[in-house]
């Protein structure tokens, strides 16, 4: 299912939380709504789940629309950040509760529930854990259990809010990629909220990069990596360089600058402060000799042993892709 | 290794234990020891004579009826006040919230003055309700309202906490699932709070069955029908029958004892079929 956002507005009191959001969710496709925190990401995502109502403007599934519908009856899967599992249940019935709530006309026998949940539970790898209770889990189970639970009413669009935000690194790389996985798997519609832009960029078909409560970029992670389309864009997505040049403020990334021990057409210079080589990649911190500013550049290994420079070097800087706005 | 004593992680177990051991029993368990004792100036046969006088039964009935109906009563008017408190800002909620308490400060006595003064026939409320033939002051039911007002604060501050910490989340994620708002009370709030309730029901029930102050002046104290079995002690005490006085309390002991114990095996036994711990 499609979801199409229009012109959307809400504000908290004095505070703008979004300013005319206008935004169109392909059928089938994992989106991600990225940005810092305040940035108005979540309230988005609860606006197209049914928690919150927006001042102004519609949200559409499949182009009806569905701005004043309940929540209830939107049929949308919503996976929050701290699980929100019901802790008085088990896992099973947890995941089952979409299915028990239902009127007696559409309520599944009892025997499908069955098969229903543990099928779901074998999909998120957990099938052993039927009986057991929310507390008795890890962080990571429990997200899993609460993406089944939210699977089991069969979603339209399926919404999770920071999903691996609470865990710790090791979980949420593995996570991040089951989730992967699992959308490739069922094709649901899903958009989730994060401020985690290796996530975003590594998980999702599409990126919206938010803030202040508007839209600044959406496209693909390498569109909005590539070809930032704002300053903020720049310096949220990966590391920067920002240059004070003629025409405005110039980005650069650090390993788009190029070093070398011999001074050429408007190169700068700078000292070698500080050099960090761990991994396939060598960080450089060079200060500039005219204005004393920091410049992160990063080269490859086999390229910095060739060069073998010394700490504390005097060395010349050119960028070899700059962006001006 | 295996011979040494099993380490507790947290320290000074022993001292903490041996100093609420002492406390308690010079609190509670050495003057209800006394009470015991003191009953055995009579023999078992002059004991169950005075326990079982159709008098003094009459006041168990009406003591522990009349507490278990205040404290039902309680249970749910206490859990729409909770509710009331923490889920809704209106004006005045923080004098509405104050209001809660008095019931605990007043001393029962002005409490049994003021509520009989307004349910006699002739009072405020009671000359409305005299047409219809209630009768509220000098009645049975007269005792369930005195104990239902000392007893409104406990369940109202045993499950406004709990209420104020149950994420919203949780219904939240209910509502997306579809469940309406009966089945989402139903089934994640009141398990939530369930040991709360329970353990609000079971402090106003308590606080029930020992009222003296508030009870006596509204019950009337007629013989059979509005007599409380606190006023039967006393008014063996005002005869000088310590015997029979204390005879009557052991009955009302053992009775609360076990009921309070049931109430607590059934808030373990809910506690652990939830998984809580």
């Amino acid at each position: 299912m499609s979801i199409t956002i229009q012109q959307i507005n809400k504000g908290f009191g004095q505070f703008s939380a979004l300013r005319d959001i206008n935004l169109q969710v392909p059928s089938g496709e994992l989106v991600a709504l990225l940005g810092p925190s305040g940035c108005g990401k979540t309230t988005l995502l609860r606006i197209i789940a049914g928690l919150e109502s927006p001042d102004s403007g519609q949200v559409l599934f499949d182009g009806v629309d569905t701005t004043h519908r309940d929540v209830r009856e939107r049929q949308v899967g919503f996976v929050f950040q701290h699980y929100a599992l019901f802790r008085h249940m088990t896992v099973f019935e947890n995941v089952a509760f979409g299915l028990r709530v239902r009127p007696k006309e559409t309520r599944p026998s009892d025997a499908e529930i069955k098969k229903r949940v543990h099928d779901l539970l074998k999909l998120v790898q957990l099938d052993w854990l039927a009986d057991r209770y929310p507390p008795q889990l890890s962080g990571g189970q429990r997200q899993r259990i609460a993406l089944a639970r939210a699977l089991a009413v069969e979603p339209k669009v399926l919404l999770l809010d920071e999903p691996f935000g609470a865990l710790d690194a090791k979980v949420r790389k593995d996570l991040r990629r089951w989730l992967r996985r699992l959308h490739d798997e069922l094709h649901v519609t899903s958009v989730f909220v994060t401020h985690d832009q290796e996530e975003a960029l590594e998980v999702a078909d599409t990126i919206v990069v938010m803030n202040h409560g508007q839209v600044e970029q959406v496209g693909s992670p390498q569109a909005v990596y590539d070809q930032p389309a704002t300053p903020f864009v720049y310096e949220f997505l990966g590391n920067v360089n920002a240059f004070e040049t003629p025409q405005g403020k110039g980005f650069v990334r650090p390993y788009e600058i190029a070093v070398s021990r011999e001074a050429a057409a408007n190169s700068i210079a700078g000292a070698l402060t500080y050099v960090h080589s761990v991994g396939s990649l060598v960080r450089l911190e060079i200060k500039r000799t005219d204005n004393a500013q920091y410049v992160d550049v990063e080269l490859g290994r086999e390229q910095f042993n060739q060069l073998n420079f010394k700490q504390g070097e005097t060395v010349y800087l050119k960028p070899t892709q700059l962006r001006v706005f | 290794m295996a011979s040494q004593k099993k380490k507790h992680l947290l320290p000074g177990f022993g001292l903490s234990l041996g100093v609420t051991l002492v406390y308690l029993s010079l609190i509670v368990l050495i003057p209800l020891a006394a009470v015991f004792l003191r009953t055995t100036e009579l023999s078992w046969h002059e004991f169950w004579a005075v326990v079982t006088t159709p008098r003094v039964v009459a006041t168990y009935k009406l003591t522990f009826g009349a507490s278990f109906l205040a404290a039902v009563i309680n249970l749910v008017f206490g859990l729409l006040t909770a509710w009331v408190l923490v889920r809704y800002q209106f004006f005045g909620k923080k004098v509405l919230d104050a209001l809660v308490d008095l019931p605990f400060a007043l001393p029962t006595a002005v409490a049994g003055i003021a509520l009989t003064a307004i349910y006699a026939p002739n009072g405020w409320l009671g000359q409305w309700l005299e047409p219809y033939g209630i009768k509220v002051a000098f009645t049975p039911l007269g005792v369930v309202v005195a104990l239902t007002f000392i007893g409104l604060p406990f369940v109202v501050r045993t499950v406004q906490p709990v209420l104020e910490d149950f994420s919203a989340e949780a219904e939240e994620a209910a509502a997306s699932l579809g469940a309406n708002r009966w089945q989402t009370f139903y089934k994640i709030i009141l398990p939530a709070i369930w040991p709360a309730l329970l353990t609000g029901f079971s402090l106003a029930f308590a606080r029930a069955v020992g009222e003296y102050g508030s009870v006596i002046f509204i019950a009337g104290n007629m013989p059979m029908i509005s007599e409380i079995t606190p006023l039967m002690i006393i008014t063996k005490l005002e005869q000088y029958d310590y015997a029979g006085a204390t005879a009557i309390a052991v009955v009302m002991l053992v009775i609360s004892f076990v009921l309070l114990l049931l109430i607590n095996l059934l808030q373990w036994w809910s506690n652990h079929r939830h998984g809580n711990k």
